[in-house]
């Protein structure tokens, strides 16, 4: 009994032991030693940079393959009282509050960017805001002539399956206005009334094909296939008053998709639709008809 | 419960504690509450009663009717001709709950007057802002430490040697971020607010101010922040060569960086050194090792390791007998401090010391194997023998 007792303790110890010599040694040598991470980074970084670029990197190279490895982080802020989680841009001073949910299910944002508008300086910054929670096509693909069955839908950014009430739409707080992690995009209803969307998980596909093969592709292939990709881009894209109006009936059918009657009243408010009307005779005539833009904008 | 009556005495409008109720329920605005904040979440929100204005703060220049909505942005280039991403998003909860919170934007974005706004001009720190000092009743002003900043290493009257755009400037350490609360005696607090609303009628006024205040008697920042923070540019190899600065990835070797990494709070980073508030450096006038006024110079180093708190014993020698944060030079820069006569030995390691170190570095290391391998073969033999002894006495 006794002998049995003293092997159990005798192995337990043993093997106590040696967790603990190994525990104690990975331990102990970053405590003694440079552990230096950073050295390490920067050594599997030059390691990098010479696989991938080779001997002789020049400065520029390196800079490339840095900026290549800036991955997007987020940023934590502890208040004491909350947390703020957010994307992590650097040289931004306000806080946003917020992560950005990123648009997987755009045909058109694989080329062209979830920012897309850059040219018009004094209001790409209102497009690209609409860009957050419209689709592209919402405005630059339009309904052929009598096409009753052409209407829009929310898809959710990230599984791109349709949604009807994107959390957020009908609350109270303002400050959740555009914040829907969905998109309204134009698509048809069948003679079974199920809708699709004009670009759906269909024409994705077919993009990243292009994208993949492109780098074989001449350039009569590119072209056609661009025009392929592009054939329901309408030359004169949707503008602000098609919505953004008090007189007629708004292009997008704002109850329909789930708007309270009360943001209905502030899209097409006097306020909104008086400050387009101000300003439109400085972008609207060319801006917004097949990427022109005013002589004036253009820098 | 107490406490909440005490506060709620004090105040006929709850509104505000719907801001962090709100920001509670905004899965998407990724606000939530972390497991160590449950206890000061209680005294804010309970705090919080007097602050009406956080959550139904004016907006008087219907700014964010446009710039509330996510998403209004750009991608431009900066005057490097690089791609930068400018979001002109205001979070207005976190807004007015910050810093900056009782200022209009045109205080510091000058010069807008229409609609959609063109050739903004960039925002001056060392501007007047619309609000007065309320100890010169003079306009408020960030003048004083931006020119302190730019007399500093990092500031652009100094004479530089590499690229100029590497310099950081206010934003590169500065957000707009809400105050920070520490709410660690409810009871105090309560007291404390008693106290200002006995003179003070306005709560809005009064719960500012003990913001402010409390937020002051804060660690802004944590260490570990500090360095990392600091690292993003001195740890840069490439950066640094370029404006001919040693590499301050030595500092995680010290012990004062492993005590950080380890997450000891009460050890000094970059700060308690280069500019120690104790002493009455502040960080915005933070000099070169070589310049005298500098807190790391070789005639200040040793008081700065005195500092209170720190090694108030230290002897001369403590602080000359090496560099503090030493980190391997290239040959070509080590030729160069031997050359400047501007180093002293206390600037730059001699190939000696630093042959030394790697003999020492390499002697610990195999006498960490042999030891802790010996041990662990040692252990091994053991059990081996133990199975051999248990066989042979089944055999018998």
């Amino acid at each position: 009994m006794f002998t049995v007792l003293k092997r159990i303790i005798r192995v337990f110890y043993i093997l106590v032991l040696m967790i603990f010599t190994v525990w104690y040694g990975y331990f102990l040598y970053p405590v003694i030693f440079p552990t230096t991470d950073s050295e390490q980074a920067i050594d599997l970084a030059d390691k990098e940079i010479d696989a991938f670029f080779g001997e002789g990197t020049t400065e520029e190279e390196k800079e490339f393959l840095k900026s290549l490895k800036q991955q997007q982080s987020i940023s934590t802020t502890d208040l004491g009282y909350m947390v703020i989680e957010e994307q992590y841009v650097q040289g931004h001073f306000h806080h946003v509050g917020m992560k950005v949910e990123t648009d997987n299910n755009s045909t058109c944002i694989r080329c062209h960017g979830a920012v897309p508008h850059d040219r018009a300086k004094t209001i790409r910054a209102f497009l690209n805001m609409h860009a957050f929670y419209l689709a592209c096509e919402t405005c630059h693909i339009r309904p052929t002539d009598n096409n009753n069955n052409f209407t829009f839908r929310w898809y959710d950014k990230e599984t791109g399956s349709i949604t009807s009430n994107p959390p957020g739409l009908n609350t109270l707080d303002e400050s959740m206005y555009g914040n829907y992690a969905a998109k309204i995009s134009p698509g048809e209803l069948d003679k079974n009334a199920v809708f699709s969307f004009i670009n759906g998980a269909k024409e994705l596909d077919f993009v990243e094909r292009y994208l993949k093969q492109e780098s074989r592709l001449n350039d009569t292939q590119k072209s056609k296939m661009k025009k392929i990709i592009h054939r329901n881009v309408n030359e004169d894209p949707l503008i602000c008053d098609g919505c953004h109006t008090i007189k007629d009936k708004p292009y997008l059918p704002f109850l329909e998709l789930g708007y309270p009657k009360r943001r209905l009243h502030e899209l097409t408010s006097t306020e909104v639709v008086g400050m387009i009307n101000k300003y439109q005779k400085f972008y609207i005539p060319n801006l917004l008809k097949g990427g022109g833009v005013d002589k004036d904008d253009e820098s | 419960m107490d406490t909440l009556k005490a506060y709620s005495a004090y105040t006929t409008d709850h509104d505000s504690v719907g801001f962090f109720a709100t920001s509670l329920q905004r899965d998407s605005f990724n606000i939530h509450l972390n497991i160590y904040s449950l206890f000061t979440l209680f005294c804010f929100c309970v705090l919080s009663c007097f602050s009406p204005t956080i959550s139904h703060a004016s907006d008087d220049e219907n700014c964010l009717m446009c710039h509330s909505m996510p998403g209004l942005g750009i991608y431009t280039k900066d005057e490097n001709e690089n791609a930068v991403k400018r979001i002109f998003y205001i979070n207005e909860e976190l807004f007015k709950a910050s810093y900056h919170g009782r200022l209009l934007c045109s205080s510091c974005h000058l010069g807008i007057d229409e609609v959609p706004h063109d050739d903004i001009s960039k925002v001056d720190c060392a501007s007047d802002c619309h609000i007065r000092d309320p100890s010169t009743n003079r306009k408020f002003s960030h003048s004083d430490i931006v020119n302190e900043f730019s007399q500093s290493a990092h500031g652009s009257q100094k004479e530089l040697n590499g690229p100029a755009e590497d310099l950081p400037n206010c934003k590169y350490c500065h957000s707009n971020k809400p105050y920070q609360i520490i709410a660690s005696n409810e009871q105090e607090t309560v007291m404390f607010l008693k106290i200002c609303m006995q003179c003070h009628e306005s709560v809005v006024w009064a719960e500012r101010f003990f913001k402010h205040i409390n937020y002051r008697t804060l660690t802004r920042r944590s260490s570990k922040q500090i360095v990392e923070l600091c690292s993003q540019c001195h740890a840069d190899q490439a950066m640094m060569d370029s404006h001919d600065l040693d590499v301050v990835v030595g500092f995680n070797d010290t012990f004062h960086g492993k005590a950080i990494r380890y997450g000891n709070t009460d050890v000094a980073n970059c700060l308690n050194c280069h500019a120690p508030y104790q002493s009455g450096f502040s960080p915005h006038s933070i000099a070169s090792q070589q310049e005298a006024s500098s807190p790391v110079s070789r005639d200040n180093k040793i008081e700065t390791c005195r500092q209170s708190g720190c090694h108030t014993e230290a002897k001369e020698a403590f602080a000359t007998s090496g560099r503090i944060h030493p980190s391997s030079l290239t040959p070509a820069k080590m030729a160069n401090r031997k050359s400047n006569p501007r180093n002293g030995p206390d600037v730059v390691d001699t190939e000696f010391q630093e042959w030394v170190l790697q003999l020492i570095a390499l002697f610990y290391k195999i006498l960490i194997i042999v030891v802790v391998g010996g041990l662990a073969l040692h252990q091994i033999l053991e059990l081996l023998t133990l199975r051999r002894e248990r066989k042979l006495r089944g055999g018998l």
